[in-house]
Protein backbone atom coordinates (compact mmCIF):
# COMPACT_ATOMS: atom_id res chain seq x y z
CA UNK A 1 0.00 0.00 0.00
CA UNK A 2 2.33 2.86 0.60
CA UNK A 3 5.48 1.67 -1.93
CA UNK A 4 6.91 4.91 -1.96
CA UNK A 5 8.65 4.68 1.36
CA UNK A 6 9.62 1.04 0.34
CA UNK A 7 11.12 2.64 -3.35
CA UNK A 8 13.26 5.42 -1.18
CA UNK A 9 14.74 2.62 0.90
CA UNK A 10 18.27 1.27 0.38
CA UNK A 11 18.84 -1.64 -2.14
CA UNK A 12 18.75 -4.75 -0.77
CA UNK A 13 21.02 -6.58 -2.73
CA UNK A 14 23.97 -4.00 -1.20
CA UNK A 15 23.26 -5.07 2.72
CA UNK A 16 23.89 -2.72 5.26
CA UNK A 17 26.60 -0.36 5.16
CA UNK A 18 29.49 -2.58 7.32
CA UNK A 19 32.66 -0.08 7.88
CA UNK A 20 35.54 -1.54 9.59
CA UNK A 21 35.28 -0.57 13.37
CA UNK A 22 37.51 -2.35 16.54
CA UNK A 23 34.70 -3.83 18.21
CA UNK A 24 36.94 -6.85 19.41
CA UNK A 25 39.20 -4.22 21.15
CA UNK A 26 36.57 -1.99 22.32
CA UNK A 27 34.80 -5.24 24.01
CA UNK A 28 38.14 -6.87 25.87
CA UNK A 29 39.51 -3.01 26.88
CA UNK A 30 36.02 -1.37 27.75
CA UNK A 31 37.25 1.81 26.02
CA UNK A 32 34.61 4.01 23.73
CA UNK A 33 35.12 3.65 19.88
CA UNK A 34 35.98 6.88 18.48
CA UNK A 35 34.72 7.12 15.05
CA UNK A 36 33.65 9.68 11.62
CA UNK A 37 32.03 6.97 10.37
CA UNK A 38 28.43 8.92 10.53
CA UNK A 39 26.68 6.65 7.64
CA UNK A 40 28.02 2.93 9.65
CA UNK A 41 24.46 0.94 9.88
CA UNK A 42 24.36 -0.16 13.69
CA UNK A 43 24.58 -4.13 13.33
CA UNK A 44 23.59 -5.91 16.33
CA UNK A 45 26.90 -7.04 17.19
CA UNK A 46 27.17 -3.28 18.73
CA UNK A 47 24.35 -3.22 21.20
CA UNK A 48 25.70 -2.62 24.78
CA UNK A 49 29.29 -0.59 23.43
CA UNK A 50 30.28 2.53 23.87
CA UNK A 51 30.87 5.32 20.57
CA UNK A 52 32.09 8.27 20.32
CA UNK A 53 30.20 10.01 16.97
CA UNK A 54 31.76 13.03 15.35
CA UNK A 55 29.49 15.75 14.92
CA UNK A 56 31.81 17.65 12.39
CA UNK A 57 32.86 19.41 15.56
CA UNK A 58 33.16 17.29 18.53
CA UNK A 59 32.59 13.50 19.55
CA UNK A 60 29.13 12.91 21.11
CA UNK A 61 29.45 10.00 23.49
CA UNK A 62 26.27 7.37 22.76
CA UNK A 63 25.73 3.82 24.70
CA UNK A 64 24.26 1.67 21.91
CA UNK A 65 20.74 -0.03 22.73
CA UNK A 66 18.44 -2.74 21.37
CA UNK A 67 16.50 -0.53 19.65
CA UNK A 68 19.12 1.50 17.48
CA UNK A 69 19.81 -1.28 15.61
CA UNK A 70 19.45 -0.81 11.92
CA UNK A 71 19.80 3.09 12.41
CA UNK A 72 22.82 5.21 11.64
CA UNK A 73 25.46 5.76 13.85
CA UNK A 74 25.52 9.34 12.60
CA UNK A 75 21.37 10.16 13.35
CA UNK A 76 22.62 10.03 17.28
CA UNK A 77 25.01 12.82 16.76
CA UNK A 78 23.15 15.97 16.03
CA UNK A 79 25.21 18.02 13.40
CA UNK A 80 23.26 21.54 14.19
CA UNK A 81 22.82 23.56 17.62
CA UNK A 82 18.97 23.89 18.66
CA UNK A 83 18.36 27.78 18.38
CA UNK A 84 17.91 28.83 21.71
CA UNK A 85 16.55 33.02 22.34
CA UNK A 86 18.71 35.01 24.66
CA UNK A 87 18.01 38.44 25.77
CA UNK A 88 20.23 41.16 25.36
CA UNK A 89 21.24 42.78 28.24
CA UNK A 90 22.95 45.97 26.90
CA UNK A 91 20.57 47.94 24.80
CA UNK B 1 -31.25 9.85 14.02
CA UNK B 2 -31.21 6.57 14.13
CA UNK B 3 -27.65 4.24 14.06
CA UNK B 4 -26.35 0.53 13.72
CA UNK B 5 -23.28 -0.11 15.90
CA UNK B 6 -20.54 -2.53 14.56
CA UNK B 7 -17.53 -2.99 16.86
CA UNK B 8 -18.92 -0.16 18.77
CA UNK B 9 -18.63 2.12 16.19
CA UNK B 10 -22.22 3.96 15.54
CA UNK B 11 -22.87 3.98 11.92
CA UNK B 12 -25.66 6.26 10.37
CA UNK B 13 -28.51 4.25 9.25
CA UNK B 14 -29.37 6.38 6.30
CA UNK B 15 -25.66 6.22 4.96
CA UNK B 16 -23.90 3.99 2.02
CA UNK B 17 -22.41 1.45 3.97
CA UNK B 18 -19.13 2.18 2.56
CA UNK B 19 -19.88 5.85 3.00
CA UNK B 20 -20.53 5.21 6.84
CA UNK B 21 -17.51 2.86 7.43
CA UNK B 22 -14.89 5.50 5.96
CA UNK B 23 -16.23 8.76 8.02
CA UNK B 24 -17.07 6.76 11.64
CA UNK B 25 -14.11 4.38 11.84
CA UNK B 26 -10.61 5.71 12.36
CA UNK B 27 -7.93 3.70 9.56
CA UNK B 28 -10.61 3.11 6.85
CA UNK B 29 -10.36 5.35 4.22
CA UNK B 30 -12.99 5.22 0.92
CA UNK B 31 -10.42 2.93 -0.89
CA UNK B 32 -10.62 0.12 2.40
CA UNK B 33 -14.47 0.34 2.95
CA UNK B 34 -14.93 -0.15 -0.46
CA UNK B 35 -12.58 -3.31 -0.58
CA UNK B 36 -14.10 -4.67 2.59
CA UNK B 37 -17.81 -4.08 1.06
CA UNK B 38 -16.27 -6.43 -2.04
CA UNK B 39 -14.71 -9.09 0.33
CA UNK B 40 -18.23 -9.32 2.03
CA UNK B 41 -20.38 -9.70 -1.14
CA UNK B 42 -22.09 -6.57 -0.61
CA UNK B 43 -22.44 -3.37 -2.75
CA UNK B 44 -21.00 -0.71 -0.81
CA UNK B 45 -24.09 1.26 -1.60
CA UNK B 46 -26.35 -0.49 0.23
CA UNK B 47 -27.94 1.62 3.32
CA UNK B 48 -27.12 0.45 6.31
CA UNK B 49 -30.33 -0.10 7.72
CA UNK B 50 -30.95 -2.55 5.03
CA UNK B 51 -28.07 -5.04 5.94
CA UNK B 52 -29.35 -8.21 7.00
CA UNK B 53 -27.86 -9.96 9.94
CA UNK B 54 -25.06 -12.81 8.20
CA UNK B 55 -24.04 -9.10 6.50
CA UNK B 56 -23.28 -7.30 9.88
CA UNK B 57 -21.43 -10.98 11.38
CA UNK B 58 -19.51 -10.75 7.70
CA UNK B 59 -18.01 -6.71 8.04
CA UNK B 60 -17.75 -7.26 11.92
CA UNK B 61 -15.95 -10.92 11.43
CA UNK B 62 -13.63 -9.10 8.81
CA UNK B 63 -12.95 -5.88 10.90
CA UNK B 64 -11.99 -7.70 13.79
CA UNK B 65 -8.95 -9.20 11.69
CA UNK B 66 -8.12 -4.97 10.75
CA UNK B 67 -5.65 -2.88 12.62
CA UNK B 68 -8.13 0.18 13.35
CA UNK B 69 -8.82 2.92 15.65
CA UNK B 70 -7.23 2.47 18.75
CA UNK B 71 -5.29 -0.17 18.04
CA UNK B 72 -3.48 1.60 15.33
CA UNK B 73 -3.61 5.04 17.45
CA UNK B 74 -1.37 3.38 20.00
CA UNK B 75 0.97 1.63 17.42
CA UNK B 76 1.19 5.63 15.53
CA UNK B 77 1.78 6.63 19.18
CA UNK B 78 4.37 3.81 20.07
CA UNK B 79 6.38 4.26 16.99
CA UNK B 80 6.90 8.04 17.39
CA UNK B 81 7.65 7.25 21.16
CA UNK B 82 10.10 4.80 20.90
CA UNK B 83 12.13 7.39 18.20
CA UNK B 84 12.34 10.22 20.81
CA UNK B 85 13.34 7.34 23.87
CA UNK B 86 16.52 6.45 21.48
CA UNK B 87 17.28 10.35 20.77
CA UNK B 88 17.97 10.24 16.76
CA UNK B 89 17.71 12.67 14.63
CA UNK B 90 14.07 11.85 14.22
CA UNK B 91 13.13 11.87 17.72
CA UNK B 92 14.38 15.21 18.15
CA UNK B 93 12.58 16.62 15.34
CA UNK B 94 9.58 15.33 16.92
CA UNK B 95 10.10 16.42 19.89
CA UNK B 96 10.37 20.28 19.44
CA UNK B 97 7.54 20.44 16.67
CA UNK B 98 9.42 20.35 13.32
CA UNK B 99 9.44 18.94 9.95
CA UNK B 100 10.97 15.59 10.36
CA UNK B 101 12.23 14.18 6.63
CA UNK B 102 14.20 17.49 6.08
CA UNK B 103 12.09 20.25 4.89
CA UNK B 104 12.31 24.06 5.43
CA UNK B 105 11.80 25.88 8.40
CA UNK B 106 12.66 29.37 7.25
CA UNK B 107 8.73 29.39 6.13
CA UNK B 108 5.97 27.14 6.30
CA UNK B 109 5.90 23.93 8.72
CA UNK B 110 2.95 25.21 10.36
CA UNK B 111 1.40 21.70 10.03
CA UNK B 112 4.33 20.29 11.48
CA UNK B 113 4.05 22.47 14.53
CA UNK B 114 0.07 21.34 14.59
CA UNK B 115 0.93 17.61 14.21
CA UNK B 116 4.23 16.80 15.21
CA UNK B 117 3.63 17.02 18.76
CA UNK B 118 3.82 14.03 20.94
CA UNK B 119 1.59 11.83 21.79
CA UNK B 120 -0.16 12.77 18.68
CA UNK B 121 -3.92 13.64 18.65
CA UNK B 122 -5.51 11.42 16.71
Amino acid sequence: MFSSTKILLRATWKGPNIVPLPIKEALQMKKPIRTQARAATILPQFIGLEFQIHNGKEYIQVKISEDMVGHKLGEFAPTRKPFKYTQTKNK
Amino acid sequence: MSSISILGFALPATAQLKIALSTKIFGIGLNTAQRICAKCGISGSTRVQELREPQLLAITKYLSTMKIDKVLKDEINGNIGKKIEIGCYQGLRHKSGFPVNGQRTKTNGINAKKLNRYPRRL
